[in-house]
This record gives structure tokens, C-alpha cells and sequence, in this order.
């Protein structure tokens, strides 16, 4: 029988895809389109409340015993080819909250870029959030590759939107091209992994590969599954794409790409290598992989922010060297390697979210996403500069924030499974990073404003603002309860 | 049974995957990256059924995933073609060496 449990939030971010779709047919071309934004909103509503009822069901603390028809069992379908467990719950509430996020950051961003196909727009951020969150609870690679590709393939199209724009243009066929060559890598490993094992189930390659000692083909198909997937999360040297994608995708689209596509990714890491590819012919190898890519991407994503004068293309460069600390975790592995991966994920989130949302609304008012016509903001919105702020220095990791507490999990994780030297140079290019953090910072606060014009936005830019912030300060604080719910699934992952 | 072994398939299979990966390296045009990427992709579906039969003829995972890979390719060539005629009504060409607006 098949649970549908197990993909309920997908129904809700498709059908309120399909529903935007059809909605829009009825519009006259140059409404303001309130109903389908609403609609979206709801679909993505609709799925994190019924994954939290899902999550409450199998915790057994569900207030509502009426929605748990199937008592505490972990929802599974399709053969076992889905399973939602509390791992694949807590990415799916990473990425629907990072949805969630985008749209709010898109209506804004419509508002100053009008565009005739708002409802293609919402439709495709839906589908390409379904495939992410399919890709969480996928146990098998036909499954996680289709979803993968569901992300992605919608991806270049979001990054390519803004057809009359010669950079969206530009940015997406540079990501089309990479990522179509990335995701061919990707199958040829999993090929050969299939050939290795004769089975699809990740579980199972992993019982298959038990026995077998190391041979270079396997080797081989290990490391063209790192390049393949290493690319969509952008670890350096596969990081080429990153910059450019992101300084000419649409302000939204940079923002889940660099948030929901790059948990997905590490979402199809997790379950790859710590269960399916987690035996001691292999582990050496893609462990040592991984501290190579994690250091360059530290080391190189820090350095080339520094020069940077386009707030994307630095948020660009940031996010490379934030995937190197995450790696960082990742490989250490274990419970205490994955739960401080996902929880500075779920900071990384709100951070980089705020920040974006502060990038789109300054962008709606002024038309430059230059860091120099950042001087001043702190006099014609307090609080746009108090989110850079706060934003920034989390993500750069300065203590009473939650960046800190985040990046003291990954490098405590690091150090604890002999990884050292990668926590070390982590720690000094979190310093090298505070630079180019504070330039911005520095602009925003202190500089005066050229033209001290107030900056006005919504009550509910507002207040997704103020949560962000009251977020990274009380998680830096008080990391206990989302950090029970990362040890939670984490630990989901190794029973 | 007189058949071809396996391995035959899967040099062919490397064979075409180099071809393609030399194609997408070397290639100026987004059209010939293109195309060097679907010969990776055939690459793949080769040595997907020549594994599947070599397992088992009668499970269908080789095949299925064949044709789930099919599909994807197809849905890849449709959104790379609309996004590289966007880019030459722009730039009067499918040359990526001349897109280079973007630049740090």
C-alpha cells in the first residue's frame, strides 16, 4: 500500500503549481496577479504544516490523533523507494522554509522587474522545490536522480528567466551547460555503481559493496559521483559556474539556488555516501576527496570574496566557502558530524534568506546591487542595516550569533574524528572572511548615504526581517531545541 | 551461449563518454556542447543495459532507468534549446567564449 503520507508536502507544491497555472489563464495580461501569490503561499503553507503533522505523528506528540491514520510508523512508498524519515523531514522543512522565502523575495523583486509571466515564475519555483524535496526522502538513485533533475532542469530555466536581460541570459546557459555536463558525470558513476551491485536501493549498494575490495573502476565511479554532485552544491574546483550564475539570475532565484538547491544537494550526499557508499573499500577514498574539495573551497571561496564590488557575486563566493565549512562536518560524519551539518544549515538558511530579502528590497529601490550604493543604508532603512549586520557576522561566525555556535559543531565534529588541519583552516579563513563581511557591513553602517531617500517596505518583509534576526540571535544563545531536532535526525539516519 | 561480453560494451561505452566529454571541453558552440553532453548521456544508457544484462534481463532496473534518462534528456534539450536561441537574439550567435557579460 502506498503511503502518501510520505509525500504529502510534494502533492501541496504541486498542486498549488498546477493550480497558479490554471488561475493565470483567467487574468488579463497586466493585473497585479494577488490571487496566484496567494496561492502559492498556501501550497507551501499547506506542505510544512502537513509535514509537521507528519513529524508530531511519528514523534508521537501530535496534538490531532485524527491525521495520524498509521500511528508512529515512518511513511514509505513506492516500494520503500520513498521514505520520509525524520533526516528527510528536517531538509524538507529547510527547503520549504527557504521556498517560502524565495517567493516573498519575488513578489518584491516583480514589483521593481515587471514581467508578464509572474505565474510561470511561481509555478517553476514550486516544481523545482518538489523535486528538492523529493530528493530528501528518495532511499534509491533512479528516484533521487529524477528528482535531482526535476530541481535542476527547473533551475536553469528560473536563472534564464528574465528573458530581455543579457546577464539572466548569460547565467543561464553558463548553468545549463555546466549542469547538464555535471549530471551526465553523475550517471556515468552511478552506472557503474549499478553494475558494481546490481541494484538501485541504496541500502542495498551499500550491503553489495560491503564485500568487495576497492578496484579502480569503483574508484573511478566514486569520483565521478563527488564531481557530479559537488558541482550543484558548488564545492571548489567545481565552483566555476557559481559566480556568474548568481550576479545574473534574478535576485530570488539566487537565493534558492544558493539555500534550497544546495541543501538538496547535500541532502543526496548524506544519503549516498553515509549509507550506500559508507564501507571501507571506499570510505578512504571519498573521505580524502572531501577534505581536498572542502579546504579549496574554504581557501578559495574566502580569497576571490575579497575583491569583490557586486553583493551577489560576493554572496556568490561566500556561499562556495560556506559549503567548504558544511563539508567540513559532512565528512567528519557520524551523529555528531550530521547533526552539526544540519543544523548549520538551518542557520546558514535563515541567514542567507534574511540577507537576500535585504538585497532584493534595496535593489527594488535603488536599481544596483553595487556594495559602494550600499553606504548609508543603516539612515534610510535602520533595518535593513541591522539585518546586514547580524546576517553577515553570522555567516562570517562571530560568537554571540548563531553562525558561531554552527561552525563550532562543524569544527568540533571535524576535530573529533582527527581532522584538524581542515577545522584550522577553517577557523583562519573564517577570519580572512570577516573582511569582506565587514566591508559590507562597514558601507551599510557607517559611510553617509548618497541620497538619504527613506527605503519603505511591507509589513510582511518587516516582519520576516525582524524573525530572521531574533532567529540568528536566540539560536546563537539558545541552540538546544533545533539542535535536539538535527541530533533527532541525524540519528534517523543510522537505524 | 555465444555472446558479446560485457566488456565490449563498456569500452564502447567509455569510448562514447570520452568522445563526449571531449566534445563539451573542446567545443565553441552551445549547439556542440549540447550534443557532446547527450553522447554522454547515451554513454550512460549503454552501459546501463549492458549491466542490466548482465544481472538480470528480467528485474527492468537497467532499462527503466534507460528510460527515465531518455526522458530527462529530452526535457534538457528542450529548456538548453529555448535558453540558447534567448541568448542569440542577443548576442547574433550560440558562441559560448562570446557571453562574457558576467565577469568578476
Amino acid at each position: 500500500m502506498i503511503q502518501y503520507q510520505a509525500f504529502l508536502p510534494e502533492i501541496w507544491l504541486v498542486g498549488a503549481a498546477f493550480l497558479v497555472l490554471i488561475f493565470e489563464l483567467f487574468y488579463k495580461s497586466n493585473s497585479d496577479r494577488g490571487l496566484l501569490k496567494a496561492v502559492a503561499v498556501v501550497g507551501v503553507v499547506g506542505a510544512l504544516l502537513s509535514l509537521g503533522c507528519e513529524l508530531g505523528c511519528v514523534s508521537g506528540g501530535c496534538p490531532v490523533q485524527a491525521c495520524c491514520s498509521m500511528g508512529t510508523t515512518v511513511p514509505t512508498a513506492f516500494g520503500g523507494f520513498l521514505k520520509t524519515d525524520a533526516l528527510a523531514a528536517f531538509f524538507k522543512l529547510i527547503i520549504l522554509l527557504a521556498t517560502l522565502l524565495t517567493l516573498l523575495i519575488s513578489f518584491r523583486y516583480f514589483k521593481a522587474n515587471p514581467t508578464f509571466y509572474v505565474a510561470e515564475f511561481i509555478a517553476i519555483i514550486l516544481f523545482s522545490a518538489a523535486g528538492a524535496s523529493v530528493l530528501t526522502s528518495a532511499q534509491e538513485i533512479i528516484t533521487l536522480y529524477v528528482a535531482l533533475e526535476t530541481l535542476t532542469i527547473s533551475s536553469y530555466l528560473l536563472a534564464a528567466f528574465m528573458k530581455k536581460d543579457k546577464s539572466s541570459n548569460e547565467a543561464g546557459m553558463k548553468y545549463l551547460l555546466l549542469g547538464a555536463f555535471s549530471s551526465a558525470l553523475l550517471l556515468f558513476g552511478f552506472s557503474y555503481l549499478y553494475g558494481f551491485t546490481g541494484t538501485t536501493v541504496i541500502a542495498d549498494i551499500g550491503k553489495a559493496l560491503a564485500t568487495q575490495v576497492s578496484s579502480p573502476l569503483l574508484t573511478l565511479a566514486v569520483i565521478m559521483i563527488v564531481a557530479g554532485l559537488a558541482f550543484k552544491i558548488s564545492l571548489a574546483p567545481f565552483h566555476m559556474w557559481t559566480p556568474d550564475v548568481y550576479e545574473g539570475s534574478p535576485t530570488p532565484v539566487t537565493a534558492f539556488l544558493s539555500v534550497a538547491s544546495k541543501t538538496a544537494g547535500f541532502a543526496a550526499f548524506v544519503r549516498l555516501f553515509w549509507v550506500g557508499l559508507s564501507v571501507p573499500a571506499l570510505q578512504p577514498t571519498w573521505i580524502g576527496l572531501f577534505a581536498v574539495l572542502a579546504v579549496l573551497s574554504i581557501i578559495l571561496g574566502n580569497l576571490e570574496a575579497l575583491p569583490q564590488r557586486n553583493i551577489k557575486r560576493l554572496m556568490a563566493y561566500s556561499s562556495i566557502a560556506q559549503a567548504g565549512y558544511i563539508s567540513a562536518g559532512f565528512l567528519a560524519g557520524g551523529q555528531l558530524g550530521l547533526t552539526a551539518v544540519l543544523f548549520y544549515l538551518f542557520v546558514y538558511l535563515f541567514a542567507n534568506m534574511s540577507v537576500f530579502l535585504a538585497i532584493a528590497i534595496v535593489n527594488g529601490k535603488t536599481g544596483t546591487d553595487q556594495i559602494e550604493d550600499y553606504a548609508g543604508i543603516w539612515k534610510r532603512s535602520p533595518l535593513i542595516g541591522v539585518v546586514l549586520l547580524v546576517g553577515l557576522l553570522s555567516l562570517a561566525g562571530v560568537p554571540p550569533f548563531a553562525g558561531f555556535s554552527g561552525k563550532w559543531y562543524l569544527f568540533g565534529a571535524a576535530i573529533s574524528k582527527g581532522y584538524t588541519w581542515i577545522a584550522l583552516v577553517g577557523m583562519i579563513f573564517s577570519v580572512v572572511s570577516l573582511y569582506y563581511y565587514l566591508q559590507v557591513a562597514r558601507q551599510a553602517l557607517v559611510s553617509e548615504p548618497k541620497d538619504p531617500s527613506p527605503i519603505e517596505m511591507n509589513w510582511v518583509e518587516r516582519a520576516v526581517l525582524v524573525i530572521s534576526v531574533v532567529f540568528i540571535v536566540t539560536l546563537g544563545f539558545w541552540p538546544t531545541p533545533v539542535m535536539q531536532m538535527a541530533q533527532t535526525a541525524a540519528s534517523s539516519l543510522f537505524n | 551461449m555465444n555472446s558479446i561480453p560485457l566488456v565490449h560494451f563498456l569500452y564502447l561505452a567509455a569510448m562514447l563518454f570520452g568522445v563526449g566529454v571531449f566534445g563539451v571541453l573542446a567545443r565553441k558552440n552551445a549547439i556542440s556542447v549540447l550534443m557532446g553532453i547527450e553522447l554522454m548521456l547515451n554513454a550512460v544508457n549503454i552501459n546501463f543495459l549492458a549491466f542490466a544484462r548482465y544481472w538480470n534481463w528480467n528485474s527492468l532496473t537497467g532499462p527503466v532507468f534507460v528510460v527515465f534518462v531518455i526522458t530527462i534528456a529530452a526535457a534538457e534539450a528542450a529548456v538548453a534549446l529555448a535558453i540558447i536561441i534567448s541568448i542569440y537574439r542577443h548576442l547574433r550567435t550560440a558562441n559560448v567564449d562570446d557571453a562574457h557579460y558576467l565577469r568578476g
